[in-house]
């Protein structure tokens, strides 16, 4: 039975997937994350958080073409699938709704 | 184009991350390290890559054993599924389980000393900054002496007087200490002796000792109780604070000022503390001349914040020179200025080092045969790793299933070794030299414990990742050895190799420090200790030489030849012997010897021979001509050149401390080792107790304790039943302590080799009876071809000889190749010759033998008939 749910490392490369649209792969969510979140972020959780989506069902990959700069290799490329955006868009009503009025209590005094 | 990115890096990616994904993946970092090196430089791009190589390392082992949500169900089942595993195989278990602990238990145990005595800080405020202060011998000294070590001498009173009185831009304050001193605390008619220190108010500053109750005491009439003593002989009477005690024979009385708790280790375990210290320096001991020369007092200081040994010692050397103006005692003399923790533990360094590496060894060995054993264990059961994943497991699933077993397998072994070495900690500090500061306090504490369990979890997972590694490589067959030849002949072998070798090199250590005992024990002394036995006391009166001498007589009277002596040999610590300096002119340079006083029969009691002149006689009096008897030693320090014994004899030597008139030499003895076999003769001077003696007596007396107690108690308690003697032990007791470091050496080192030697074995027996095993075809064969059974027996035991041989080859290299290193330890190492290889190649040759024998037997009994037809089937 595929593994259901994302957890909140998972929600934020599907949101860097989101962002970034068609030319998403590993180093530019990577890059993305680091430019959104502001804080530097494992390679290796990117990699293994891509590789539990994509068994969970939540998104897929295909492979580019090999560029030089990356000593001949492929970019491997993803894209959300409909679970995972269903996911996100789940996990961003929740967001949302814990998040209203909570403003004015949020205001440094 | 900017350089790639490192390439082992670069190695453990490509083993981490396969496949498309993984390859890709590693286009990523290479993208972002190209990036990364023209935006931040090549040197953080490569640091960079080598941390992400390890991150994904890291990542992917989680992904494997998918340690995420809901894999804590599954532990439950894998560990029950263990527990069946062990049960099926008890041996196993029992082998890497009791392997690991005794390695785990000795590196306990030797964690636990080396912590608590070396490692933890001293427990006084910034221990960096406490030092201790010598005055350093000029260069050479006069024994001939070049080393720092031997030139050491602690500080007479005017120096010390000196140091205290000058404003220093280095240190914070100097005070003299006095350690391990007893005296007589007379209590109801009881006296009780006691242990007592000196120091002054700075010391109690340096130290940052506070009074829980009073003050510091600041002069010799006063005197402030440890918090043990108080608790233990007062109740912990916060009252006691203005009284005063009796202590000594003499009725001395002085006053209770404090109670403090004292920092065990230094000034060490004191029942009492005086201020003899604490008041002017100069008037407190003798005339001005044998206060420089008298150097007996220990000196510490506390470096101001910011200041090093190394500055304070130039400043110190600087007032040296100034005051050698003044007193040309200091003349060429300089200062040594070492931090107080290092210089405690300086002369138990080694030792403690040696018990630890003994220890990381014994871990070490014990962890390279269970990884021997379970990977072993896993190529066997290859099969069984095919078999689950053919029903779907994942690697995730056996990685972790090998995780749980060898962990279990860990605990199984660690739990029981915590507890040996919990129960083992007494002995093994019995067995220690006593004076190691600290000693009493190593315990594996809760603390210990948590790191030998941290070590046992840490040993397991890492079992259980090689393990998994091997049983990855395996492919599947029909056949037991097909699978073996993953690791093949040569990986195990290179175990065995290894195991060898480390015993190899233990046993050499072992043999050159038994050597070395031997060699010492063999050292002619200069005395006789056998069948002397040996008491103190302490005769705080003007009559103590009296009192000895009706001893002494009374003692002869029933035909026990008996002698008094102080300072005698062994009856102190070296440090505590106080040495002085004496001159033969003004301008000639200064030796410094030893002091002993002795009453007339001394040194026939103690069996040194007279080289010529007489011994003390009943006319050498305290009113009479002052008379001394020297060594042999002294005759060739002292007087010039070519004066012989005989010349020596009749001669007048400068005057002693406490006195002013030149003594004349009566007679020359022999020089005695009395500081140990192997430490450098000091020129001697006996002085007769008749006219010059000090409250603490030693008595010799010929016999054996348990023959002459008797006698002696009736004696004692006829002459005067208050004093106090301590329990007669035989004098050779004393000579013991000379060889406690190497006992101790030779006992750790022993064990090792035992411990070391009984792994290699086990090792070697595994491979060669699996060699036997596996190549039950080709011996059958051979068998059936009509090979003599000594062929055969040949046959299996070269192939066994030849790993251990080479073994102890490399064993043999890594010896001569740390032996300057060893030497550190044990001096004399060298001189071992070819008594280290000439040992090592019988003992593990034997022990190769014994561990070879079984399988090459084995290999004879094998019916040809058999092992074909199996072979067949």
């Amino acid at each position: 039975m595929p593994e259901r749910g994302a957890g909140e490392f998972e929600r934020l490369v599907m949101l860097a997937i989101l962002r970034l649209g068609e030319g998403a792969y590993g180093a530019a969510i990577l890059e993305e994350l680091e430019r959104q979140t502001g804080r530097s972020t494992a390679s290796g959780a990117v990699y293994v958080a891509l590789k539990r989506l994509e068994r969970k069902g939540l998104i897929s990959s295909e492979l580019g073409d090999p560029t030089p700069e990356r000593g001949g290799r492929a970019k491997r490329l993803v894209r959300l699938e409909p679970p995972g955006l269903e996911e996100l868009r789940q996990a961003h009503a929740e967001w949302s709704r814990m998040t209203e009025g909570v403003e004015p209590l949020l205001e440094e005094p | 184009m900017s350089p790639g990115p490192p390439p082992g890096a670069r190695w453990l990616l490509g083993l981490v991350l396969r496949g498309d994904e993984g390859h890709a993946f590693r286009g990523d970092l290479d993208e972002r390290f190209h990036r990364k090196a023209e935006e931040e430089g090549v040197r953080a791009a490569r640091w960079w890559y080598r941390t992400q190589a390890l991150n994904v390392l890291l990542w992917s082992i989680a992904l494997a054993v998918d340690w995420g949500r809901g894999s804590w169900a599954g532990i439950g089942g894998e560990l029950r599924s263990s527990f069946r595993t062990l049960r099926r195989s008890p041996l196993h278990a029992a082998g890497v389980s009791g392997t690991l602990g005794l390695g785990l238990a000795a590196a306990t145990v030797a964690f636990a000393v080396a912590w608590k005595v070396w490692l933890a800080p001293m427990p006084y405020p910034d221990p960096d900054r406490v030092v201790r202060l010598y005055e350093l011998e000029p260069l050479p000294s006069a024994a001939g002496a070049t080393d720092p070590d031997s030139r050491r001498q602690r500080f007479s009173p005017g120096l010390l007087h000196d140091f205290r009185a000058h404003s220093w831009r280095t240190l914070q304050g100097v005070s003299g200490v006095s350690r391990g001193s007893r005296v007589g605390w007379s209590r109801d008619g009881e006296v009780e002796m006691l242990s007592r220190a000196s120091l002054a108010p700075e010391g109690f500053r340096i130290l940052g000792i506070v009074p829980l109750h009073g003050r510091p005491p600041a002069g010799e009439g006063e005197v402030l109780l440890s918090e043990a003593f108080w608790r233990r002989s007062f109740g912990a009477d916060p009252g006691v604070v203005g009284a005063t005690m009796r202590l000594g024979g003499g009725g001395r009385s002085a006053t209770i000022v404090g109670v403090a708790h004292l920092p065990r280790g230094y000034p060490g375990r004191v029942d009492l503390v005086d201020g003899a210290w604490g008041g002017d320096a100069t008037t407190s001991a003798g005339s001005a001349d044998g206060d420089r020369d008298f150097r007996h007092i220990e000196v510490i200081a506390r470096l101001r914040p910011g200041r090093s040994p190394a500055e304070a010692k130039e400043e110190a050397d600087a007032f040296m020179a100034a005051r050698a103006r003044v007193h040309p005692e200091h003349r060429g003399w300089s200062t040594e200025v070492v931090v107080l923790a290092d210089d405690l533990i300086r002369p138990f360094r080694d030792l403690l080092a040696l018990l630890h590496a003994a220890g990381l060894v014994l871990l070490l060995l014990a962890v390279v045969n269970v990884v021997g054993f379970v990977a072993a264990r896993r190529v066997e059961g290859s099969r069984d790793r095919f078999l689950r994943l053919a029903l779907g497991a994942s690697e995730g699933r056996l990685l972790r299933r090998s995780l749980v077993e060898s962990l279990v397998l860990a605990l199984v072994g660690t739990i029981p070794a915590i507890l040996a070495a919990w129960w083992l900690i007494a002995p093994v500090r019995a067995l220690l030299p006593a004076d190691i500061p600290r000693l009493d306090e190593v315990a594996v504490t809760p603390g210990i414990a948590a790191v030998g369990l941290s070590v046992g979890i840490t040993v397991g997972a890492l079992i259980g990742v090689a393990g998994y590694l091997v049983s990855r490589l395996a492919r599947p067959s029909r056949s037991r050895p097909a699978a073996w030849q993953v690791m093949g002949d040569g990986g195990r072998g290179a175990l065995v190799v290894g195991q060898v070798a480390l015993t190899t090199l233990v046993l050499s250590a072992g043999t050159a420090v038994l050597h070395r005992a031997v060699e010492m024990n063999s050292i002619d002394l200069g005395f006789e200790p056998e069948g002397v036995s040996v008491t103190s006391t302490v005769i705080d009166r003007p009559e103590r030489y009296e009192i000895v001498r009706t001893l002494l007589e009374d003692l002869q009277g029933r035909g026990i030849p008996a002698a008094a002596a102080v300072n005698a040999p062994l009856t102190m610590d070296e440090g505590e012997v106080p040495r002085f300096g004496m001159r033969r002119n003004a301008a000639s340079e200064e030796i410094v010897y030893e002091m002993h006083l002795a009453s007339m029969e001394y040194f026939r009691v103690m069996g040194i021979d007279l080289l010529s002149g007489r011994s003390f006689e009943p006319g050498d009096g305290p009113t009479s001509q002052p008379v001394v008897a020297v060594s042999e030693e002294f005759v060739r320090q002292y007087f010039p050149s070519g004066t012989t014994v005989e010349e020596a004899v009749g001669q007048t030597v400068a005057p002693l401390p406490y006195g002013s008139t030149r003594p004349l030499v009566v007679g020359v003895v022999r020089a005695t080792r009395h500081h140990g076999p192997d430490a450098p003769l000091v020129p001697e001077v006996y002085v007769p107790l008749a006219q010059l003696s000090t409250d603490a007596v030693w008595l010799l007396l010929q016999g054996a304790p348990e023959a002459i107690a008797e006698p002696f108690a009736a004696v004692a308690d006829g002459m005067d039943p208050v004093l106090r003697w301590s329990p007669l032990m035989p004098y050779t007791s004393l000579l013991v302590e000379w060889f406690g470091p190497l006992r101790v050496q030779l006992l750790t080192i022993g064990l090792l080799s035992g411990a070391g030697l009984l792994l290699a074995c086990l090792g070697l027996y595994s491979f060669i009876a699996y060699r036997v095993a596996s190549r039950r075809k080709e011996l059958g064969i051979r068998r059936a071809l009509g090979a003599p059974d000594g062929t055969l027996v040949w046959h299996v035991f070269a192939g066994g000889l030849a790993w251990a041989a080479t073994g102890t080859l490399l064993g043999l290299m890594a010896w001569y190749r740390l032996l300057p290193w060893a030497t550190g330890f044990v001096e004399g190492l060298p001189d071992a010759g070819l008594a280290v290889p000439l040992t090592v190649a019988v003992v593990i040759g034997g022990a190769c033998v014994l561990a070879t024998a079984g399988p090459a037997l084995r290999a004879t009994r094998m019916d040809p008939a058999v092992t074909l037809r199996e072979d067949v089937q």
